[in-house]
């Protein structure tokens, strides 16, 4: 048998559709947990409809938030696309809804770019091509599902490659000196949690961070393999839900992550396990059937995709944690700590004089913490600067401190970003190299 | 062979809280609380005494007006102004931004012809209209500067007494409040320092937060603006001095206030923790603070008159204040693993 047959055979090889399901009822649930989350803590009002201004994407820059009551439907109806999805009631449609939303959502300001809401804008596109409601949904039971209980194995391996690139990458971006060897940025993080009840006092010690540097990304690069490896893939789960629980209560910032991996992860184990805890058992006679060339054309671009996304930033001659050059979509997870302090410097040569100003006074705090990190930002404030003092040129006088070492020059003030002579914006000549190692 | 068997986890244990003993540097929770009792709350007491003091010397002054009494006046006012500006970093987060204890207390700038107008007006001045229904503009520590530094006959002017004495009386209940407000009872509850020490995160981040509201409107609104560095035409109005000439003595005062914040606590202090998280950040600090406040202690005149005519001499002190924000806003954000802007929002970072 040609090895393109034998792969065919495995890959449409049907199997359990219990899986596939709980991975679908899993995210569904994440993203109406989402949702709740938003209202709670009233986000929607405090990141989208409050803020005057809002940082964009290059050639998204039409995409604006609705109005308050309007922002507040969408959300409502994402959490019901949500939970359309868990139930599996006609869950590609709404699995598009909910991942355009979201999507919409991250577009509208730069700065609340999140690795885990860009996943569940992919996942969400990824999800609305599988048949994932082919058990435990209101669509099998009422509906006019014909493979009923059963998918193709390839549906699974999909759900596994689109679970296993964030742990991969992950743990490749920790392969870095500041990671490795400084045990940066937990050196400074694990110290500032010095008051957590037992383990406060040793999460401050510097070996801490050591160990744990090292055990994450020891663990990022590998769990994909331990979980793929049947006999060690319980206890491989067990220490990934202690990793993910460790995580969430060291860093609860991360919200929503934690619990995402440690349900997509589920889908590492055999396809009929949920089964298994109800006490029946996947059978099967169907027989294998067909790949189309046309949906393994489509799935091994996007997997070349997603492969070359996050290793982009090697191309380019700058430093991802330092220049932020090549960070959207690389799963830098947890990587770094910057902290900024920008200042702008506005050039009036006609009266030969120049002066220094802060950011604009309507953007929120927020905004400004992240924006005095993140050149593409930085730029686009030093426009509203510029337009807030009559077109004039100005420069960006920005420092910035990452993992743990003094702040440092981050761009350079004698150089144009806004206004005046733009040429240089595109070219970025304006950010500084990295500290030394 | 239980005994073995219980001897392993016991001594590993107990070698990991040895260790973990040994570990440096106070923890956070000692720090904010040091900060809170040895530094936000007796300034809080102080600013409330200084303001009694204030209230009295006042009443004592327009029940029988005396240069003796108005200069005793005047002496209060700066010994309330000084207590008020080391206590007002507190006041910028917590109880302080729900009473608008700054509003009431210190607003500036200082409306001068409002106030005017006001007091050639049949308005009715006393406790409850300042308290109630003046603005921001025409109460407060400015307003009394602006009423008690004058000659005699005017201050002492009937009209002009009401509005200083009842300004005084609002000063001290206000500052009395916010004292209270942290010690006593806040919104039904307990005092807010229950509360404040134990919100670590957001302790510590509404403390550097104000640190560098404060450092920034120094640098930036205040001083770059009197001397040009920050807008196109120098303002030297733009730095907040009324008739006391005691611009200077502000910027002390409110520099010695970040100092004593630091410094609460001695071993258990904001400082002795940053030198242990890292030791050039913390004597950069030490060093600019140092700097400003040697500076500004040294000059014995008006800042606005000085910001007109030898503004060269301000520009040093404002390029130290400003490198002190940056070190505040970027290596000791960094270096405490906090977050500016109050936010609660999710992230990618620790």
């Amino acid at each position: 048998m040609r090895p393109a047959s034998a792969v065919s055979r495995l890959a449409t090889k049907p199997v359990s559709a219990a899986s596939a399901a709980v991975f679908r009822i899993g995210f569904g649930g994440a993203g109406a947990l989402l949702v709740v989350r938003f209202f709670a803590h009233d986000w929607i009002n405090r990141l989208y409809v409050d803020p005057v201004f809002h940082f964009t994407y290059p050639g998204f820059g039409w995409v604006r938030p609705l109005s308050a009551p309007g922002m507040h439907l969408l959300f409502a109806g994402l959490g019901l696309a949500a939970v359309a999805v868990a139930v599996g009631f006609r869950h590609r449609l709404f699995a598009v809804v909910f991942a355009l939303g979201l999507a919409y959502l991250e577009l509208i300001d730069r700065t609340l770019y999140l690795n885990h809401y860009y996943w569940m804008v992919l996942t969400g596109l990824v999800i609305a091509f599988l048949p994932l409601s082919n058990t435990w949904s209101v669509d099998s039971r009422y509906g006019s599902i014909a493979d009923r209980g059963r998918v193709p194995a390839w549906v699974v391996w999909v759900l596994r490659f689109q679970v296993g690139m964030v742990y991969f990458f992950a743990g490749l971006a920790k392969l870095n000196t500041d990671w490795l060897i400084r045990a940066e940025p937990l050196a400074t993080w694990l110290p500032a949690r010095s008051g957590l009840w037992l383990v406060g006092p040793v999460l401050a010690m510097p070996v801490t961070a050591f160990a744990l540097s090292w055990v994450g990304a020891l663990f990022d690069l590998t769990i994909v393999g331990w979980l793929s490896w049947r006999r060690t893939r319980p206890f491989a789960y067990v220490v990934l839900v202690a990793f993910h629980l460790t995580t969430w209560i060291l860093f609860p910032s991360i919200g929503l992550f934690p619990l995402i991996m440690s349900i997509g992860a589920l889908v590492f184990f055999e396809p009929g396990w949920p089964l298994r805890l109800t006490g029946a058992r996947f059978v099967s006679t169907a027989r294998a059937g067909r790949l189309s060339p046309a949906w393994v054309t489509l799935a091994c671009i996007y997997a070349l995709v997603m492969l070359a996304l996050p290793l982009r930033h090697h191309l380019r001659d700058s430093d991802v944690a330092w220049s932020g050059d090549g960070y959207l979509g690389s799963w830098q997870v947890m990587l770094n700590e910057k902290s900024g302090s920008a200042e702008f410097i506005v050039w009036d040569a006609d009266n030969d004089s120049h002066w220094w100003t802060g950011p604009p006074d309507y953007l929120t705090e927020r905004q400004v913490m992240v924006m005095a990190t993140d050149p593409a930002l930085i730029a686009q404030t030093a426009e509203l600067v510029s337009a807030d003092n009559g077109g004039l040129p100005v420069s960006a006088d920005v420092k910035m401190a990452i993992n743990g070492r003094p702040s440092t020059q981050f761009t350079d003030p004698d150089v144009i970003v806004a206004g005046g002579a733009r040429g240089t914006v595109a070219g970025r000549d304006w950010v500084l190299g990295a500290p030394a190692q | 062979m239980g005994r073995k068997r219980a001897f392993a986890p016991t001594a590993t244990m107990a070698l990991v809280l040895a260790v973990a003993g040994c570990a440096s540097g106070p923890g956070e929770a000692d720090v904010v609380a040091a900060m809170t009792d040895d530094a936000i709350v007796p300034h809080f007491e102080q600013a409330a005494e200084s303001a009694g003091v204030l209230s009295d010397a006042v009443d004592a002054f327009c029940e029988s007006p005396a240069v003796a009494k108005q200069t005793a006046a005047q002496e209060a006012w700066h010994t309330a102004k000084r207590s008020w500006e080391m206590a007002e970093l507190g006041a910028l987060h917590g109880p302080g931004r729900m009473l608008r204890t700054v509003a009431k207390v210190d607003y500036e700038p200082v409306g001068t012809e409002g106030i005017d107008d006001l007091l050639a007006s049949d308005t009715e001045i006393d406790f409850e209209y300042v308290d109630s229904h003046a603005a921001s503009t025409h109460r407060g520590l400015g307003t009394v500067e602006y009423l008690l530094f004058r000659d005699l006959d005017d201050a002492s002017n009937a009209r002009t007494c009401e509005l200083t004495t009842a300004s005084a009386e609002v000063i001290e209940a206000e500052t009395a409040a916010i004292a209270s407000a942290w010690t006593d009872s806040y919104e039904g509850g307990a005092g807010y320092r229950e509360t404040f020490t134990t919100a670590m995160g957001d302790a510590m981040g509404n403390i550097v937060s104000a640190i560098v509201e404060t450092l920034e409107t120094q640098a930036e609104s205040e001083l770059g603006r009197a001397i040009g560095t920050t807008v196109a035409e120098a303002d030297p109005t733009a730095i907040p001095e009324g008739a006391a000439g005691a611009g200077a003595e502000r910027y002390v005062a409110q520099l010695e206030g970040i100092r004593a914040q630091l410094d609460a606590g001695g071993d258990d202090s904001l400082m002795a923790l940053l030198e242990t998280r890292s030791e050039d950040v913390a004597a950069q600090i030490d060093r600019l603070l140092d700097q400003a406040i040697t500076q500004f202690a040294e000059i014995d005149r008006p800042l606005v008159e000085l910001a007109r005519e030898d503004p060269g001499r301000l520009a040093d002190v404002q390029r130290e204040i400003d490198e002190l924000e940056t070190l505040f806003e970027a290596d000791v954000v960094s270096a405490l693993d906090i977050t500016l802007g109050f936010s609660d929002t999710d992230s990618d970072s620790g």
